[in-house]
């Protein structure tokens, strides 16, 4: 991730996705929104469903993160790198504030994604596209 | 975007009725971002601005150390992404997908290559950004370019038109709010940009605030943005318009708003506010035409 390159954004894009499930099962943000644009749909998206699972005191276990592929380019050098991902997410459970099972979702979900990852000075996830696949 | 909003109702009617449908982590649920304003558009608009740049550098073909072409995509199923200038592309397999364009031709794959010096030999062409549509790929249309468009100023009219007006009397103002249609062009792709009024700022010249209206005015009697001159004078009237802009490529159907707005300034020739004075006469001015008024 100190790498200005394609393979510095490659590391951004993993370590980004990986700290999905985290956020869910933690409500803890800071490295999420450290690495999200402002203007970041999918990013605020997150930050705005994990704020109202945790703020009535339930949480999310699960979403585990498998990556199946990952390709990264640069598209301008020390700028802007593309990530390209397909990836597994494993099932998860949502409990409320007293431990109860809310929601589960019990088979994992295949999805590519695209992202666009910029640096000005730090990294950031410019914007995240989700498509949801029916094969691995 | 619309296709993956359905998805998020529906998911949060399925958790109403049923436990197992729908848990709150899921990448699929979450909101992403609006087609336009996409990873994948935004990717290939960056791509198209590098492309651009460096065709406006034009470095010394002998000595340069980057160059971009556009070529076709491989297959993709299998090895790295590779176009037919790295080698043969009959062993890659699986189907590339070109994109429909509104009928617009689709750009080609970008590709660059490297080299660390000019007496070193070239790298293989790498991928930058796949098929892509013009009118994604394009950058925006920005309004700085908006602005400097030739907007022709609406034409300013007032009420009564004779060069004077009365003092404390109403004036009337009004102008034509048809949009207007211009081309020009993006990068060498032909775009249409259609320029609305939206707003009108009335500068009156006789020192009072400006009148700002959403209406372009109306002639009489359906007036409804007048003025009225409180003491004679000679007052010259100006129209500000503000103008929303949006683009779209030349043969396509969809208009893109440009963020921000132009305007456009129009005077009237100076209309003098003159005072009219009642007199009680006792002919009128068939019958004495030297009398005062006549």
């Amino acid at each position: 991730m100190d790498q200005v390159s394609a393979a510095g954004a490659e590391a951004v894009a993993t370590y980004f996705l990986q700290l999905y499930p985290y956020v869910y099962a933690t409500g803890d943000l800071i490295e999420w929104k450290a690495l999200s644009h402002v203007e970041c749909v999918f990013c605020k998206s997150v930050i705005d469903n994990v704020g109202a699972l945790h703020a009535k005191g339930g949480s999310d276990q699960g979403s585990e993160i498998t990556f199946r592929s990952i390709q990264s380019r640069e598209i301008t050098a020390g700028y802007w790198y593309a990530v390209e991902t397909a990836l597994t997410e494993g099932p998860s459970v949502e409990r409320d504030a007293a431990g109860q099972i809310v929601s589960e979702r019990k088979a994992p979900k295949n999805f590519n994604m695209t992202l666009a990852i910029t640096f000005v000075g730090k990294w950031a996830i410019r914007e995240l596209d989700v498509v949801e696949t029916t094969t691995g | 975007m619309g296709r993956r909003v359905a998805a998020v109702v529906l998911t949060f009617l399925f958790a109403g009725t049923t436990s197992t449908a729908y848990a709150a982590s899921d990448f699929g649920g979450e909101v992403d971002a609006a087609a336009d304003h996409d990873a994948v558009t935004m990717n290939a608009r960056e791509a198209f601005s590098a492309e651009r740049a460096w065709q406006a550098a034009a470095a010394d073909p002998a000595v340069r150390l980057t160059e971009y072409q556009r070529a076709d995509l491989c297959g993709v199923a299998s090895a790295d992404l590779s176009t037919a200038a790295n080698g043969d592309c009959a062993s890659n397999a699986g189907a590339v997908q070109v994109p429909a364009c509104e009928g617009q031709v689709p750009v080609l794959p970008l590709w660059r290559r490297d080299r660390v010096a000019a007496t070193v030999a070239w790298g293989a062409w790498r991928f930058v950004t796949g098929w892509s549509c013009p009118q994604d790929a394009l950058p925006a249309f920005m309004v700085e370019d908006f602005r400097r468009l030739p907007l022709a100023p609406p034409v300013l009219r007032i009420q009564p038109d004779t060069g004077q007006v009365l003092v404390n009397l109403a004036t009337i103002t009004m102008t034509d709010p048809t949009p207007q249609l211009l081309v020009t062009a993006l990068l060498g792709y032909p775009l249409e940009v259609k320029a609305t009024p939206t707003l009108y700022s009335w500068d009156f010249g006789d020192g009072t605030d400006s009148l700002v209206t959403t209406s372009p005015g109306h002639p009489w009697p359906d007036q409804d943005v007048a003025h009225t001159y409180r003491a004679p004078g000679t007052y010259q009237i100006t129209l500000t318009a503000t103008w929303a802009g949006a683009y779209r490529l030349a043969g396509t159907t969809t208009w893109t708003p440009i963020t921000g707005t132009a305007a456009t300034q129009a005077t009237h020739v100076p209309v003098t506010a003159i005072e009219l004075h009642s007199h009680l006469v006792a002919d009128d001015c068939t019958t004495n035409h030297n009398r005062a008024g006549c």
